[in-house]
């Protein structure tokens, strides 16, 4: 297990994005950081240089999948993977998302807490 | 063309009997007047034979009488002594001044004259004149042709016609030269180098001679006496004055004296020549000529008898003949009779045969007439009865026989065909009828057809249209008129707008040609074409192409487009998927929020909690669970209802889909030691293009219920049939049952029965609702049999040919 593994959470919603970071910084190794909207997200994954990036879709200013262009267009940070993490189910998203560079898809309500961790040590591993 | 034979009986009967009597009657006069003219001819011929006999006769007669008196003359004292004189005087130049040659001389020319011969002159042995009527000349020789050297040589007189030389003639006289000349002149038929234009100018002459001898018996000369023939006709004209016709005589071949005259000027016809029949016959082999032959004026009846000098030589001929024309005069007056008779006879055969005709065609005309009135519909006349018993009365009583017949049988054909026209008039009525409601079905149809707020067009085999309503021209921007007998192609411009990235690459397919060629309905979803109408304007449409089946052959004969405006129902569209996508956001973070706290504290994540709390804990997280699922439920519901669900048909094996549908269920299924069966059908199930992922949500409700509703130690299961069309799935239970009363609205939205309300919680009552709508747009039906306590089955079926394939923006959860 790698030390000090920063995970960049980028969530509108509070209250998810409290419910990630209260579960994700339980594990010691976990360095969370969040980013509110599409803007603060990719900049904080410019600046922050994450581990890796949990991503909603829907969000204010910029959208999930507007990010996820940005951030692998970007040379610094186009390596970083990308989890989303939405409450989108359509196959369409799903697709999108996997050809715009995602690692994975995650639906929220479908999806455990260490489910989520799990993914994100798998992804850290890779 | 006109008729060889006239229509009416009698008038042909009559036209072909004149036809045979103007044959026979001709063939009569011909041959009548052929043999006639013949025989006439014969005996003509004869008598002109008979003739030219009498002339010969008459010709020689002549010569013997010159003969005996040139006898007299020569055997007169006088004469003799004078010539024994002159004859034994020597030298001929003082012969004249002898007083013996001047009495000689007046007696000779008195002789001469007295005679009326042409010439007379007495000779010495040696056939030198010693004196001659005509001439002062003597001592030239007068030999005609030897003549007078014969006699003196056989020692006799002799007489004979002999030809006279122009040099001996012009000795004579000059006059008497002129006298014989006669100039030849050939006839049309005759050949070139016929000698025409020269003269003859040798005479022919009847000769005699006869010596004189002196006291001792020497012959000391002799007289000869000439007749000139040529042109003297004295002899010819009293001939013909008694016997009629023509007689000639010719010298050589021309003619010196003749009774013919010529055509041209009445003049006779000296000179001409004999024809070319007769020099051959009379002159090259010397024989008598008689018969038919072209004599300077025409054609003659001709007899020809040659003159021979004394050596026996043809030296010309005498003729005798009639024209023909005269010959056969009597002949033409015998035409004229035969003529007159054969008219009479021609009238005669005509009355009779017009008799005789009329005497059978009246009858029968009177049976045409009245055949012609039945023909026309008449058949009330009445007709004699015959009054012969011949064949024509015959006829006619048959006639009467067959006209009662045919009578009686018009009554009943009328009777017939006023029945039949009734019958016919009422079904003509009928159909009348018929055709009435027909044109009121098309009518509706029409006004169906053309009150139908969708677009409808038809097309035949070859994709033209065949119709078409005013809401598909609406749609297009093209007049009924513009589109009637114009092709799919060039009416119909589809644009694919699936413009989502998940679609992007996908083949454009042809949904109209899609139809005609699979032979199956073919419908568009929302959002997947555009139609360019004909002013270039896009508008969204969905197309429902339905191809059309021969009932009997099953191939396909044309097809049904539907094309539906889905303007405002894709906008509609848009707004409710727009709205269900946000509203089951805004549900779903609350609900992800609560469910992942609910797990931190159920895990301890903030601290130990106790027993009763975890148990609370776990009926918040259980609801929670719920909460999700109903929302799930929820936008499936509102995706199938939007119709945008795709389905994309990819071969399965549906046996073993359901192996694993059980195996996720096994856990629940052994928790209530629940007994599970599987019965495919024998030898397998092959497998069916369906959308897996839909149909794997069938199985899955279905057998979720079936666990949920059946009690401990129960039992569930699925049985597999299929025919040819059909496979189909029996999943059956022993649980709860429906209830009778509800049974009706089991594939209702929210359905829940009573009976399971309490018994479980669990349950959004949409699994069923979302089964049956799957199977529905699989090409499928499902339907199920349940009694209260004892249990369900659910069966549904699934085409063995596969589902159609649908596109559409969503998938179910």
């Amino acid at each position: 297990m790698p030390k000090n593994i920063t995970v960049l959470v980028v969530e509108d919603e509070e209250i998810i994005s409290q419910a990630l970071k209260s579960k994700l910084e339980k594990i010691k190794e976990f360095n969370v950081k969040l980013a509110m909207d599409g803007e603060a997200g990719f900049e904080a994954a410019k600046s922050e240089k994450p581990d890796v990036i949990l991503l909603d879709l829907i969000m204010p200013k910029m959208s999930g999948f507007d990010v996820l262009n940005k951030l692998k267009d970007d040379p610094d940070t186009k390596n970083i993977p990308v989890v989303i993490l939405s409450n989108l189910d359509d196959s369409a998203y799903i697709k999108k998302a996997q050809d715009g560079g995602a690692l994975d898809y995650l639906v929220k309500t479908r999806t455990n807490l260490e489910e989520i961790i799990d993914k994100v040590k798998a992804s850290v591993k890779k | 063309m006109p008729r060889l034979f006239p229509s009416s009986l009698t008038k042909r009967v009559v036209f072909q009997a004149m036809i045979l009597a103007a044959v026979a009657i001709s063939a009569f006069v011909y041959f009548s007047l052929t043999s006639a003219s013949q025989s006439l001819k014969d005996e003509v011929q004869q008598r002109i034979n008979q003739g030219l006999e009498t002339y010969s006769l008459m010709f020689y007669d002549a010569l013997e009488i010159q003969s005996v008196d040139t006898r007299q003359i020569a055997q007169a004292n006088s004469v003799q002594s004078a010539i024994v004189t002159l004859s034994s005087h020597d030298g001929f130049s003082t012969l004249q001044a002898l007083p013996e040659y001047d009495q000689l001389k007046e007696l000779l020319e008195k002789e001469r004259s007295t005679q009326g011969w042409d010439t007379l002159v007495a000779v010495d042995p040696q056939g030198r004149v010693l004196a001659s009527a005509n001439s002062e000349l003597v001592g030239q020789t007068i030999s005609l042709g030897g003549f007078v050297d014969n006699a003196f040589s056989d020692g006799e007189a002799k007489s004979s016609v002999e030809i006279m030389s122009s040099d001996e003639l012009i000795d004579e006289s000059r006059e008497l030269a002129d006298s014989a000349k006669v100039i030849r002149i050939p006839t049309e038929h005759h050949k070139a180098g016929w000698r025409e234009g020269e003269a003859e100018t040798d005479a022919m002459v009847l000769t005699s001679v006869f010596l004189v001898s002196d006291s001792s018996d020497v012959e000391v000369g002799a007289i000869v006496s000439g007749v000139m023939l040529n042109n003297d006709n004295t002899l010819l004209d009293r001939i013909v004055r008694k016997g009629g016709g023509i007689a000639s005589i010719n010298l050589y071949d021309a003619r010196v004296a003749t009774t013919q005259l010529l055509r041209e000027n009445g003049k006779r016809a000296l000179g001409t020549l004999v024809p070319e029949d007769v020099v051959n016959t009379v002159y090259i082999s010397q024989e008598e000529y008689a018969g038919r032959a072209w004599d300077v004026t025409g054609w003659h009846l001709m007899a020809y008898e040659p003159i021979r000098n004394y050596d026996n030589e043809v030296i010309g001929s005498i003729s005798r003949g009639i024209e023909e024309t005269e010959a056969t005069a009597s002949v033409t007056g015998f035409r004229w009779q035969l003529l007159i008779l054969g008219v009479f006879t021609f009238v005669v055969v005509y009355i009779f045969t017009g008799l005789i005709t009329r005497s059978i065609t009246t009858p029968l005309k009177e049976l045409a007439t009245n055949a012609n009135r039945i023909s026309r519909g008449s058949l009330e006349i009445d007709i004699q009865a015959p009054n012969t018993d011949d064949e024509i009365g015959d006829l006619t009583h048959s006639f009467i026989v067959m006209k009662d017949k045919l009578r009686e049988y018009y009554t009943k054909l009328e009777d017939l065909v006023a029945q039949r026209t009734e019958e016919l008039q009422r079904k003509v009525k009928d159909l009348e009828t018929a055709r009435h409601s027909i044109e009121e079905e098309k009518k509706k149809s029409e006004s169906i057809l053309q009150n139908v707020g969708d677009g409808v067009l038809a097309i035949d085999k070859k994709g033209t249209f065949i119709a078409c309503n005013q809401a598909a021209c609406d749609i297009l921007d093209y007049d009924i008129s513009e589109v009637f007998g114009h092709t799919v192609n060039e009416i119909i411009d589809l644009k694919y707008t699936k413009l989502s990235p998940e679609e992007a690459d996908r083949k454009y397919f042809d949904p109209i040609a899609e139809a005609v060629n699979t032979g199956q309905v073919v419908a568009t979803g929302t959002g997947e074409f555009s139609v360019v109408t004909k002013y270039k304007k896009e508008v969204p449409v969905t197309i429902t192409a339905t191809p059309l089946k021969d009932s009997t052959e099953g191939g396909i004969h044309g097809g049904v487009i539907v094309i539906k405006d889905v303007t405002k129902e894709q906008e509609i569209d848009k707004m409710k998927s727009e709205f269900v996508s946000v509203a089951s956001h805004q549900l779903r973070t609350p609900l992800s929020a609560s469910k992942w706290f609910l797990e931190m504290l159920i895990n301890g994540d903030s601290g130990k909690v106790t027993k009763e709390q975890s148990e609370y804990l776990d009926h918040i997280y259980k609801s929670n669970e719920r909460m999700i699922a109903l929302v799930n439920d929820l936008l499936n519901v509102s995706r199938i209802e939007s119709g945008t669900i795709a389905i994309e048909p990819i071969e399965t094996d549906l046996v073993d889909m359901i192996k694993s549908v059980f195996f996720e269920l096994e856990h629940a299924i052994q928790g209530k030691k629940i007994v599970k069966k599987l019965e495919a059908p024998e030898g397998g199930l092959k497998k069916i293009k369906i959308d897996p992922k839909l149909i794997r949500q069938v199985f899955q409700n279905l057998f979720s219920n079936a666990v949920k509703y059946t009690p401990e130690k129960g039992t569930i299961g699925i049985k597999i049939t299929n025919d040819k069309k059909f496979a189909t799935f029996e999943v059956y239970d022993t649980g709860v049952g429906i209830p009778k009363k509800q049974q009706a609205k089991v594939f209702k939205k929210f359905f829940r029965a009573d009976n399971v309300i309490t018994l479980q919680t669990e349950g959004t009552g949409l699994g069923l609702y979302v089964a049956k709508s799957v199977v529905d747009a699989s090409g499928g039906k499902i339907w199920f049999k349940s009694s209260e306590g004892k249990g369900t089955h659910f069966f549904f079926t699934l085409p063995m040919a596969g589902s159609q394939r649908r596109q559409g923006e969503k998938t179910l959860i």
